[in-house]
């Protein structure tokens, strides 16, 4: 049953503009994260001190890691709140399949995606990386890497949560807006040392070459076991009267 | 009747902020009816159909569907049961017949040829690679009902199949559910507006109005009340009948609520009726004649103009 709903989700999205949005998303953050890189590097911060939006201790992960955590947010969103936006839920509710097993099968897809994606963002970092690397002060491929996993975990981590989002409020934009909310406060609130164990913060955390706590990975095994079991419940009692 | 409920629902109720969509429907429909559910916009038949199937949670009251209580955990009797929603939706970014296979995949049908067949059998084939997104609202309705029909369900239950086609397909699905009906012996619960042509096809009909089923009927009583009649209300209904028979020498009618008399007459005779009934000095509050179609009947009986009973 997995396998069939795992397969038709699939071919739902394979026509879909969103994989290709993440896509940009990923691996264009990654691109431009290593030029704003070069520049900082080898142009030098006096001189990049006066343009604006360009922060003059701007580094690769403050680029790289929002961007893709915006797009698997974009991804999860769409899987499992663009049905009450298509009146498709009618379909998937009334087909012989387990509630439960359309959870388990989005989760696996968005999964399986965010990893794909983690991988060509990685690459596309290390590529750019051989142009334009200027600085033994620009994060290696093991950093990226484990920033890229780090995105990856921490996307996998909160997706439940945020797919929760969008069965609960019926639509895209409030899972959307929902995940970017939490993201910004983990962000803006990195500084202090509990929120640093929360998922959102760990891929930052790593990305500037620190390590997860055993706090962090223990909450995000809870936030995803919790989301999860939210997510099949939502799932459960939709209530489509009219 | 007599077989088991192949659907059914007890003293079901839901209200949604001050409206009341359900208010305590009792409905039972037997293998092999096919039960009409008619009513106007707004009267609760797609609350009551999505109910029935599980998808809306009633505040009280209980569904079941072929021997299940409906909801999340009777998943698998959609193997079994096709239902046809009253928007039907499309699986955007797939052609016509992978919209079809899509969902006889979930359903675990493995034979190549279903999805081309029910296209077939609702006049799309011709439609087979043209994607999803591109169909006009007609064909999203002969699409949904093609879905509805590709695993070859038992049970049917249809919200509103003919609704806005034209005439060549609406012909076409209404042959389709006689057929399916009567020779594959289907069972069906279909909500429809009374012009749409189903009811002509049912063995039962129930009318909704204000979330309430007023009336059922099934072929005979169909014809009965269908029939041309004439409908007065009086002050004294025993005093009436009395009057009915004795003075006008009348015996098919029916003392029903509220002060209404149901009397099977042509309707030139009304006049006649008034004159005895006030001559024996019985107040006549109300005097209609019922040309007697059936159309007409479901129409009154869904707009409240006739009594239920």
């Amino acid at each position: 049953m997995i396998a069939r709903l795992i397969t038709a989700e699939v071919a739902g999205l394979r026509r879909s503009f969103v994989p290709w949005l993440a896509m940009l998303l990923v691996v264009g953050g990654s691109v431009v994260a290593r030029i704003l890189a070069w520049i900082t590097h080898a142009i030098g911060r006096t001189e990049l001190g006066a343009l604006p939006f360009v922060p003059t201790d701007m580094g690769w992960s403050d680029v790289a890691v929002p961007l893709a955590l915006l797009a698997y947010l974009i991804v999860t969103s769409y899987v499992f709140g663009r049905d009450f936006e298509d009146g498709n839920t009618d379909l998937i509710l009334s087909a012989p399949v387990r509630r439960e097993a359309v959870v388990v099968a989005r989760t696996i897809v968005i999964a399986i995606g965010v990893v794909v994606l983690s991988l060509a963002g990685w690459g596309a970092d290390v590529a750019m990386r051989a142009v334009l690397a200027t600085s033994p002060l620009d994060p290696g491929p093991a950093i990226s890497a484990t920033a890229a996993l780090g995105s990856a975990i921490a996307a996998i981590a909160t997706l439940p949560l945020v797919a929760w989002a969008a069965i609960r409020f019926r639509g895209v934009l409030p899972a959307l807006g929902l995940g970017i909310a939490i993201q910004i406060v983990a962000l803006v609130f990195g500084g202090f040392a509990l929120v640093r164990s929360l998922p959102w913060f760990l891929p930052t955390a790593l990305a500037r070459g620190g390590s997860a706590s055993l706090l962090g990975v223990g909450l995000s095994a809870l936030l995803f076991a919790g989301g999860l079991a939210a997510t099949v419940r939502a799932l459960r009692s939709v209530d489509l009267y009219e | 009747m007599g077989s088991p409920a192949l659907i059914e629902a007890v003293r079901l109720s839901k209200t949604k902020g001050r409206r009341i969509v359900l208010d305590d429907v009792t409905l039972s429909v037997a293998r092999g009816d096919f039960y009409a559910l008619v009513g106007e916009v707004g009267s609760g038949k797609t609350a009551l159909l999505r109910a029935l199937v599980g998808l809306a949670i009633p505040d009280t009251g209980s569904t079941r569907i072929m021997g299940e209580v409906a909801g999340p955990g009777a998943y698998r009797v959609f193997e079994r049961v096709g239902y046809l929603p009253g928007d039907p939706p499309v699986r955007r970014g797939l052609s016509v017949l992978r919209d079809v296979e899509a969902g006889l995949s979930l359903a675990g049908v493995r034979e190549p040829e279903a999805g081309r067949r029910a296209l077939s059998l609702v006049g799309i084939e011709d439609l087979a690679e043209q994607p999803t997104h591109s169909l006009s609202d007609d064909h999203r309705r002969l699409l949904g009902m093609a879905r509805a029909i590709a695993h070859s369900p038992e049970l049917l239950v249809l919200d509103e199949p003919t609704r806005g086609l034209g005439g060549v397909e609406r012909r076409r699905i209404l042959d389709l559910l006689r057929t399916l009906s009567v020779e594959r012996e289907i069972t069906m619960i279909v909500a429809t507006r009374v012009a749409d042509g189903v009811v002509e096809l049912a063995t039962r009909v129930g009318v909704m109005r204000g979330g309430s089923l007023v009336a059922e009927l099934d072929r005979e009583g169909l014809r009965e009340r269908g029939r041309e009649h004439v409908e007065v209300v009086v002050s004294d209904p025993p005093r009436a009948a009395l009057v009915l028979e004795e003075r006008l020498g009348l015996t098919d009618f029916a003392v029903c609520q509220e002060h209404l008399i149901r009397i099977y007459v042509p309707g030139s005779r009304i006049s006649e009726i008034n004159s005895a009934l006030v001559a024996e000095g019985i107040d006549v509050t109300r005097l209609t004649v019922n040309a007697g179609t059936l159309e007409g009947l479901l129409e009154r009986l869904s707009s409240g103009e006739a009594a239920p009973r």
